[in-house]
């Protein structure tokens, strides 16, 4: 070793060569980070510092070094994972901000995006003007409460305007934090306009399906009460047939209103107890085992149909079962008749297929109603003769 | 028939021709009153105190559910048939609530004076 620089990393000796040359002309001491290579070729980082002096007219330097190998290591590491984190936080497609004593304290680009406010128009500023004023005070009494520690973390939606006015849905899910050794809320957020304004659409056309059906069902049911009783008595034949068709209507009506069921939300139901209200009242064999499923009240729908065909094509003998296999609730609907040929087995859960003596949307409405909740229908020989209609429903496991 | 007085059916019915329905088919063998919805039902129930009670459930001001709730808070005895074009969850609603029957819209003659019958027997009131 010649000189001290020799002990220096190569990347690092320019550096300090220069830093030794500029402590050479001044008064004060250098501080220095560089890094120093062993005898056995590792690196190793040292924080130290120089001085120049002068002795018997020669000029010398005092240095002195510690090892700071760990600590740089450990310093790196935070800086790789804070600048993860900060990128993540930074680039993340959700609108990510954090309020503090009611003052924005951070906001992300998407938040940007979202809003159409620039970074630098809400930092610092209270943000609620951002927030539709019929949720505004909901908003502004749930951030004072998370941020106090009384309400914990949430998920949940209001309206926002944006910086050009229009109206935006957005989703958040606000937590408490401790920001810069203060309380604050962090919260990210995801832009769900498009959702709300489907939801919105559905619930519209929800509520006129609701009102054509009851059009369908009460005025035009209470007028057929009236038509057939006044048709009732007469012997001729064209009022026989009128009052027939009157009936047809009334089992059209039934089946159509059935969907009105189909619009109501999906909850927790014993497909046993259905089968066994339903059976009951055809008089028909059932064995049940306890099973909840995920449905609604158009379920009785579903079972009703799927006996009154037995009764009707299946040659007299029914017999229903219920029971959970794996993670479905099984309904099987057995009859002893002549069976459904293969090549219609698809037909017959399409709308208008009848054979005569239906009204040719029964299975119809079976099918999309067993679809809605998510389940599935097939129907299949029975042995000897006969069809098994089979509906397979998601099970709801109760947590104990 | 009790001491030669009629029995006493109050139609609870808010569309004009089926009330005319019922009367034609009860006005013979009952004595027959009507309340044109569910609230007005409730109101006239005291001073009526009828042998029987023709439900519908879907009517304006008051429907059929909570009048029969209404009705049977104050007589427990009360019994209430309903007549209607109701939804299968309604018509669940209304047997929860304490209704004897329901009976569809439109319904036969016969099954309706049989169900009638199953309440209240007259001599001349038959299929």
């Amino acid at each position: 070793m010649k000189t001290i620089f020799d002990l220096a990393h190569p990347e690092d000796v320019e550096k300090l060569k220069k830093l030794a040359e500029e402590n050479s002309k001044s008064e004060k001491i250098t501080f220095y980070e560089a890094r120093y290579v062993t005898k056995d070729r590792k690196v190793r980082w040292v924080y130290g510092y120089m001085s120049k002096f002068e002795l018997l007219g020669e000029k010398y330097f005092l240095g002195n070094w510690i090892d700071v190998t760990t600590l740089k290591k450990y310093e790196m590491e935070l800086k790789n994972s804070e600048e993860f984190l900060r990128t993540l936080v930074d680039e993340s497609l959700a609108p990510i901000y954090i309020l503090q004593s009611g003052k924005m304290v951070y906001v992300n680009k998407s938040f940007e995006e979202v809003t159409g406010y620039k970074v630098e128009e809400i930092l610092g500023r209270e943000p609620f003007f951002i927030v539709h004023p019929e949720d505004r005070r909901g908003v502004y009494e749930r951030y004072l409460a998370r941020e106090a520690g009384k309400l914990g973390t949430e998920t949940y939606s209001f309206k926002i305007i944006t910086k050009h006015g229009v109206k935006k849905w957005i989703t958040v899910r606000p937590s408490r934090i401790i920001y810069n050794g203060k309380p604050a809320v962090a919260a990210t957020a995801i832009d769900t306009t498009e959702l709300h304004e489907i939801k919105s659409k559905l619930e519209k056309r929800n509520e006129y399906l609701r009102f054509l059906n009851k059009i369908l069902r009460h005025d035009i049911a209470n007028a057929l009460t009236f038509v057939r009783f006044a048709l009732e008595d007469k012997e001729d034949e064209i009022s026989k047939k009128a009052v027939e068709r009157i009936d047809h209507i009334v089992r059209l009506i039934n089946d159509v209103r059935t969907l009105e069921a189909a619009l109501d939300e999906l909850i927790e139901i014993r497909l046993d107890k259905v089968v066994e209200d339903v059976a009951k009242s055809y008089d028909v064999n059932f064995k049940v085992e306890e099973v909840s499923v995920l449905a609604n009240n158009g379920l009785y729908s579903v079972v009703d149909n799927l006996i009154r065909n037995a009764i009707v094509h299946g040659g007299g003998e029914v017999e229903v079962e219920v029971l959970k296999e794996n993670e479905n609730g099984v309904l099987r609907v057995k009859d002893r008749g002549k069976g459904v040929p293969k090549e219609i087995r698809e037909k017959i859960f399409e709308e208008g297929f009848t054979t005569g003596k239906g009204t040719g949307i029964g299975l119809y409405i079976v099918k999309k109603l067993v679809e809605i909740y998510g389940g599935e229908i097939k129907v299949y020989d029975n042995v000897p003769h006969g069809a098994i209609f089979e509906v397979r429903l998601k099970v709801i496991n109760r947590q104990a | 028939m009790i001491g030669g007085k009629k029995y006493k059916i109050m139609v609870v019915e808010d569309d004009a021709d089926i009330v005319e329905v019922y009367k034609l088919l009860l006005k013979n063998s009952f004595e027959i009153v009507v309340a044109k919805n569910g609230k007005e039902a409730v109101e006239i129930y005291e001073l009526v105190k009828p042998d029987l009670i023709i439900m519908d459930i879907e009517m304006p001001v008051m429907n059929g559910i909570e009048a029969t709730r209404k009705i049977l808070e104050k007589d427990p005895n009360a019994v209430v048939i309903g007549v209607t074009v109701s939804s299968r969850s309604n018509i669940k609603k209304l047997i929860e609530t304490g209704a004897k029957e329901v009976l569809e819209k439109p319904f036969k003659k016969s099954s309706f004076i049989e169900t009638i019958r199953r309440y209240l027997r007259v001599e001349n009131f038959k299929v």
